[in-house]
């Protein structure tokens, strides 16, 4: 069953339910597993698409998406609340892409760039792909980018993410993050335009 | 704190054609995924806890019998006494019926008698070289006795000539035992008392190669193989030393 969905940029900071009070949930005995249950209800959606932007594959994503909550599980308890719990696994689901990837190219034993069109190469087999319309020539040039250069580009054009926190995920500077998007997004336009 | 526009309006001026594109989410998800995916990342915790839960010392209701650990090391040496003992024939019979089935044809040959004579031939050797025995044919012996005393001779000689023009009153010990032979004619006499081993001692001492003296007193060159011999057989030169008895030089 196919579903297109219009993605509208939801506000990051829009919670159902508070963090703060989720976490004190988990770390009771009595409320762990429901409270679990809530977290991953919380944020499934956002970091379902962030990884599978990186990754494409949905079967890839699920399994990256699946092993990043069991360590969230695993880790939660010990959670210092130095950050907000969104940046926290958005560092996890970003940094279960990147070893997901890496893990490919070790694999097939090829370089990190034939894993790239490999991955455009999977937006072309889409059945929808249309090699015509602007949408698909955008995801086939981010596939391009390097990836944690995707990463940057992603998560300010989809998710429409300051600098300032994508900073605290990635653990770069908010300069080198600008200069990252500058460069991607002229990359991304220039293979638009000449391709 | 930026907010949406300022973030819109970033990628205005960076790529007008890129912020004109419909932001269009492009990937399809299975239906009723985010629905049960909270299900089935609990399902795969409650796996992976059950699993080191079997590992793990204190979180598990551990039931060992009484006495388990008391006469677990009995247990387990009568277990290995109890083992059947597999010969090498057995298990190759399990891993490969064929192998099994060729393992005693042996498709190299030997000669007849081999194994009979390996151990006197082998012991020969050894004694060979032990001893360092020349073994030489009379021939051959007598012929180097009557070279020694040719250089014998000559050292008598000098020695005499020495003697007749020195100054001095002293004369070298074997030059005058040399003259005294010479003078009570007793030269074959002495000549028969050389050993084999003194003419050996000789040949050594005065840098002589033994082997090369005993080919030498041996040979006679009509005898010799000829160059065709050679090319014909690559033996010929083994074949002529048996024929002359000098064994050992074969080694």
């Amino acid at each position: 069953m196919i579903g297109f969905f219009i993605f509208t940029a939801q506000p990051y900071m829009n919670q159902q339910l508070d963090d703060k009070e989720l976490l004190v949930q988990f770390r009771d005995p009595a409320t762990k597993e429901r409270s679990f249950t809530l977290i991953i209800k919380k944020y499934q959606e956002k970091l379902y698409w962030h990884i599978r932007r990186m990754v494409v594959s949905h079967d890839d994503a699920n399994d990256v998406l699946q092993n990043m909550f069991i360590k969230v599980w695993n880790a939660l308890g010990n959670f210092r609340e130095d950050s907000q719990l969104y940046t926290w696994l958005y560092r996890i689901a970003t940094n279960e892409s990147l070893t997901f990837l890496e893990q490919q190219k070790k694999r097939a034993s090829v370089s990190l760039s034939d894993v790239e069109s490999g991955l455009s190469n999977r937006l072309k087999a889409d059945k929808h792909f249309d090699a015509n319309k602007l949408e698909w020539k955008l995801q086939v040039a981010i596939q391009q980018l390097p990836e944690k250069q995707r990463v940057v580009f992603n998560l300010r054009y989809y998710d429409e993410m300051p600098y300032e926190k994508m900073s605290q995920i990635l653990e770069t500077s908010e300069g080198a993050l600008k200069a990252s998007y500058h460069h991607a997004v002229k990359k991304i336009e220039d293979f638009i335009l000449n391709r | 704190m930026e907010n949406n526009v300022d973030i819109l309006n970033e990628l205005k001026e960076l790529s007008p054609i890129i912020a004109g594109i419909e932001k269009k989410n492009l990937f399809t998800v299975p239906a009723g995924y985010f629905e049960n995916l909270s299900e089935g990342i609990l399902a795969g915790i409650a796996i992976e806890e059950n699993v080191s839960n079997i590992f793990s010392s204190g979180s598990v209701d551990n039931d060992v019998p009484h006495g388990y650990f008391d006469t677990l090391a009995d247990t387990i040496l009568d277990k290995i006494k109890a083992q059947k003992i597999i010969s090498a024939s057995e298990e190759l019979s399990a891993l490969s019926p064929m192998l099994y089935s060729i393992q005693n044809e042996n498709v190299f040959e030997v000669p007849k008698d081999y194994f009979n004579r390996v151990a006197e031939t082998t012991v020969s050797r050894v004694k060979l070289q032990q001893t360092k025995v020349v073994v030489m044919n009379r021939r051959s012996t007598m012929v180097i006795k009557y070279a020694i005393a040719a250089a014998l001779t000559g050292v008598m000689a000098l020695g005499v000539f020495k003697f007749t023009n020195s100054n001095t009153n002293g004369i070298d010990p074997v030059v005058a035992l040399g003259d005294k032979i010479a003078r009570e004619n007793r030269f074959d006499e002495e000549l028969d008392k050389v050993t084999d081993a003194d003419i050996v001692k000789f040949l050594e001492a005065n840098g002589s190669d033994v082997k090369a003296a005993l080919v030498a007193s041996s040979v006679d060159e009509n005898e010799l193989p000829s160059q065709e011999d050679y090319l014909m057989d690559e033996k010929a030169l083994d074949k002529y030393l048996n024929s002359i008895n000098v064994k050992e030089l074969k080694n």
